[in-house]
């Protein structure tokens, strides 16, 4: 068994008891070079981490020895290194949109009784970088991660195109007009409508245009990176999925699961920038 | 110079309880902690932590308990119970990249060499006895098969650690595989292999590696050599059974173009 190196809180920091004093200070040494990792003197260290100099000095010692910091004797400061990238950065990151979108799309797939697509663009179609199916259907789509669905017959990909500023939509069409002339003509007669559409209610629905027999409904996702990064869709049998049940039920809980994706993810990057 | 200590090595010093550095070993069991989290252990229990540690479940939970109130982790999203990485590892690791210069020289040039050829990119250093992952770049339409900033790659078995550790000079090269043979989570170590990995650095200026994790996942990697000193590796990596170019024969040149030139214009703006 260990002993707990609980030191006896002195009287310039008062920590909770169920702190650990040293690991807090230390931790607050680290985080003054943010954001940037500008090099830092011990002097200006003790400043922005509020703590006195001989311990910001013992600890720039300790956290150098074990590799988090760099020291320049040029210009008798410290920098991080990049053993900190090593310190939970990956598992951190990872907590992006398809990681946190997976468990609810499940969970949607399921309640709804159909299949859940997230998709971004990539070139003049859609990638699918998450797909959930309903457990309870027989039959699904033929979606898989890692599939493509053309820009202008899926829900996904309307979605997209209608959340578009007027420049970006004439520049992604013409694109289009060159690479799938198919799609494209399809798509030119109903621009105005999925526009309105994603304007009006927020979604845009699609009644047998991606496989036949098949209705899907979609909304865009807006991430800290950018607006309508990715869309969310979905999609079933038309026999189950009927157009007034889209607008009546899925499209609401739809547009409720965009609203909570965003949520999570502007949180997330907003302690970026702390 | 090799100074850092690895976890086992560490948990015998902190045991130690008379030891006058005894106040700060809760700083570095801390680290320690956070160090534990990767891309396949994004959230872990109390009870994981403390035996992956050698610790108290009392200790344990006080350091997580520390390094929750100073947003470093939170309990897990998926609500199992466990932890995770919190914002604080992403603002310190943005801080890091942001102030690295051979990010941003590299990052343009990683990027055209994955689009050229349809290979993922990858920047690595090393971190103890594994090469840590700075940047990544993933051609257009592929995932990312769990490498992105942050990763961490075996020394010798992989191609990027054996270009690091072949253009370390001696006696610093010698102490890393005398440490490396040591420890026991570097997997299997053969001699002949890594000798001619040196050699055909030496001859060719690069390490090709058929990895041995996945079939169809071919790395080749080469020191970026700026000033006196080879921290960086740059490494193209082919995944898939259609790989359309041949590593060595196509990617090799410009690989090594793309290193010599990142290397030139640290130089030349340091």
């Amino acid at each position: 068994m260990m002993a707990v190196n609980l030191p006896a809180p002195p009287d310039d920091a008062p920590a909770r008891p169920s702190e650990v004093r040293v690991l807090a200070r230390g931790l607050a040494i680290l985080r003054a070079f943010e954001p940037a990792n500008e090099w830092r003197t011990n002097t200006e260290l003790a400043t922005l981490a509020e703590l006195p100099k001989p311990t910001v000095s013992r600890l720039t010692a300790n956290l150098t020895e074990s590799g988090y910091l760099i020291y320049s004797a040029e210009r008798a400061a410290y920098r991080l290194s990049t053993s900190v990238l090593a310190l939970g950065f990956i598992a951190a990151s990872n907590r992006n949109l398809v990681v946190i979108a997976r468990p609810l799309m499940q969970e949607f797939a399921d309640q709804h009784n159909l299949s859940v697509v997230l998709a971004s663009p990539d070139g003049g179609s859609m990638v699918c970088n998450e797909v959930a199916h309903s457990r309870a259907l027989l039959f699904t789509l033929r979606v898989r991660v890692g599939s493509r669905l053309r820009m202008g017959q899926s829900a996904v990909g309307r979605a997209l195109i209608g959340s578009m500023g007027d420049a970006e939509r004439d520049r992604v069409l013409a694109r289009l007009e060159d690479a799938d002339h198919e799609t494209w003509s399809v798509l030119q007669g109903q621009v105005k409508t999925v526009v309105s559409q994603m304007q009006r209610r927020g979604y845009v629905t699609a009644a047998g245009t991606l496989e036949r027999g098949t209705n899907g409904v979609a909304v865009v996702i807006d991430t800290p990176d950018g607006p309508h990064a990715f869309a969310l869709g979905c999609a079933a049998p038309s026999g189950i999925l009927s157009v007034s049940r889209i607008e009546s039920e899925v499209a609401p809980d739809l547009l409720a699961l965009k609203r909570r994706l965003e949520a999570e993810l502007s949180v997330t990057a907003q302690g970026l920038d702390n | 110079m090799v100074r850092k200590r690895d976890t086992q090595a560490f948990a015998q010093h902190s045991d130690r309880a008379h030891d006058p550095g005894a106040e700060v070993d809760s700083l570095r069991r801390g680290l320690e902690l956070l160090r534990l989290f990767d891309a396949r252990h994004r959230s872990l229990h109390l009870i994981d932590i403390a035996a992956k540690l050698g610790l108290s479940r009392v200790t344990a939970a006080k350091l997580i308990a520390t390094l929750e109130s100073q947003n470093f982790l939170r309990p897990s999203s998926n609500g199992d119970g466990g932890f995770e990485p919190h914002v604080a590892c992403l603002a310190l690791g943005r801080a890091v990249k942001r102030g690295l210069r051979i990010v941003q020289v590299a990052q343009p040039r990683m990027l055209a060499l994955s689009q050229r050829f349809g290979v993922h990119v990858t920047l690595s250093t090393r971190d103890r006895l594994h090469m840590l992952v700075v940047e990544h770049v993933v051609p257009s339409g592929q995932v990312r098969m769990g490498l992105d900033t942050g990763a961490r790659l075996p020394m010798v078995n992989s191609a990027s650690g054996r270009a690091y550790l072949g253009a370390q000079p001696e006696p610093a090269r010698s102490k890393l595989l005398t440490l490396i043979k040591e420890d026991p989570s570097q997997g299997a170590f053969r001699q002949a292999s890594v000798d001619a990995a040196f050699r055909e650095l030496e001859k060719k200026g690069w390490c090709f590696l058929a990895s041995p994790v996945t079939s169809q996942t071919n790395s080749i990697a080469t020191p970026i050599r700026a000033a006196a000193t080879a921290d960086y590796v740059l490494t193209a990596m082919a995944v898939g059974p259609d790989i359309k170019h041949d590593l060595r024969e196509e990617v090799a040149p410009d690989l090594l173009h793309e290193a010599r030139q990142i290397a030139f214009e640290l130089g030349a703006a340091g």
